[in-house]
């Protein structure tokens, strides 16, 4: 489309459009400024910057590709009741699975750094559920940044304790908080317009989740030793998942919601139990190396059979629900 | 189907609209309650474009300004068609069952009322 320009677009309206790929800015840049110079005539500062803001995040969706219209982000939309369940059932799963430690840690002292360090993770994953429950998705988004950037705080302890840079303990605190920044990335990349509204099939989604990843959280405390894993099973629970995802290649949407979701949970506890058991990254690659490549494999013969099966289009295969 | 893309396909039912024009009819049709961003509308209509439910009817200058024109496909009017029957329906059930309660409470007052609905239900 050729335009002339619209006169001298604001700073603001021109850094927006720079979070656009190139050649999308050349289709519709002009059109958008066009509705942007429109709807902000009268709008005072802080609408501005909402419109701006908005702008922005659909260039940076587009540029990603997490819109409404990709495979990844109708993906990321059937994963988002899974992903905020279990995230909000694995906050829960040291109060549950053992009330008595953790309410030994509230005797610890009388700091408030203590009572807030116990007692928010479980409040916490209590809104999330309530939200996810709610479909209130700017509430379990607001939630679920909030439980990632205490992962990070406490991660980023781990790294700058008395020994710096001690990779086993931030291996272990990582596998305990990893996970929610994951999902917090999920969630925030789940296109708006297609996370569902609160039906009985959304909460029965969510409930399901919140046992399923709490169970599977369980299963993998390092801390825990009733239910020690050995390494073949984390390789499991990285491997299978990641199968699941590959279905997306034949169009399978839903299955491959499913192993998004488990993988939020289990990627960072495979990764480093399955790096401690090997010693060591020269003993793992050799290892490693080969499975990578026959996932490779399995992935490329997918594409091959599932081309034509409306990856790309608004089929969906049928597995997903209609994103309209 | 979301209520932005409802809006969205109702707003282009009677007529082709370009974006702002969009925007504006949006918020009649729901009376000021919603009000889409740039951005929104820009990932709506691309996914709606992408599902062939609305077309680019014309693309032209005014005012110096781009201007795409969008309109419902066939398809997107059949999908508009099929949730305004499904919404219609559950209005006229709605309806219904209000109208039924409302019969039953006709001179009923306090604890009475009370019995009467909670009997309704048992």
């Amino acid at each position: 489309m050729t335009t002339p320009t619209l006169g001298a677009p604001s700073t603001a309206l021109r850094a927006a459009l720079q979070f656009y790929p190139a050649s999308y800015r050349r289709e519709r840049g002009e059109e958008m400024a066009a509705v942007f110079a429109d709807t902000t005539a009268e709008a005072d500062r802080s609408a501005v910057a909402r419109e701006v803001f908005d702008l922005a995040a659909y260039g940076l969706r587009v540029r990603l590709g997490l819109t409404g219209g990709s495979v990844a982000g109708r993906v990321l939309a059937l994963a988002a009741p899974m992903v905020a369940g279990a995230l909000a059932g694995s906050g829960l799963v040291p109060w549950v699975s053992n009330p008595d430690q953790s309410a030994f840690r509230l005797t610890w002292d009388q700091s408030y750094t203590t009572y807030a360090l116990t007692i928010a993770p479980p409040v916490a994953a209590i809104l999330l559920a309530v939200a996810a429950l709610l479909g209130r998705w700017t509430a379990v988004r607001v939630v679920s940044l909030g439980l990632a950037f205490f992962g990070l705080t406490v991660l980023a302890q781990a790294f700058s304790g008395p020994i710096f840079l001690d990779w086993w303990w931030a291996g272990y605190v990582g596998m305990a908080t990893v996970p929610s920044m994951i999902s917090a990335l999920l969630l925030v990349a789940a296109p708006t317009e297609l996370l569902p509204g609160p039906t009985w099939r959304t909460r029965g989604l969510v409930l399901a989740s919140m046992v399923g990843g709490g169970l599977l959280v369980a299963l993998q405390r390092w801390d825990d030793t009733r239910f020690p894993l050995d390494v073949q099973w984390f390789a499991v629970l990285l491997i299978v998942p990641v199968l699941l995802t590959f279905t997306v290649l034949r169009g399978w949407l839903a299955p491959a919601a499913v192993g998004v979701a488990v993988l939020s949970l289990t990627t960072a506890a495979s990764v480093f139990n399955i790096w401690r058991e090997a010693r060591g990254l020269s003993q793992l690659l050799p290892l490693a190396l080969p499975v990578v490549g026959l996932l490779v494999l399995v992935a490329m013969g997918m594409r091959r059979i599932g081309a034509g099966t409306g990856i790309d289009g608004g089929a969906g295969g049928g597995s997903g629900r209609s994103p309209a | 189907m979301q209520e932005p893309t409802l809006l969205l396909l109702t707003a282009l039912a009677d007529a082709p609209r370009h974006g702002y024009a969009l925007i504006q009819e949006i918020a009649t049709i729901s009376d000021g309650r919603v009000k889409m961003r740039t951005g929104t509308l820009y990932g709506a209509l691309d996914r709606l474009l992408g599902q062939g439910l609305i077309e680019v009817a014309a693309e032209e200058v005014v005012d110096g300004r781009a201007r795409r024109t969008y309109a419902l496909t066939d398809a997107g009017r059949t999908a508009l068609a099929t949730e305004a029957e499904r919404l219609r329906a559950v209005a006229t059930e709605a309806e219904r069952r209000l109208a039924k309660v409302r019969s039953m409470l006709q001179g009923k007052t306090g604890p009475e009322l009370r019995s009467t609905i909670g009997g309704s239900f048992a």
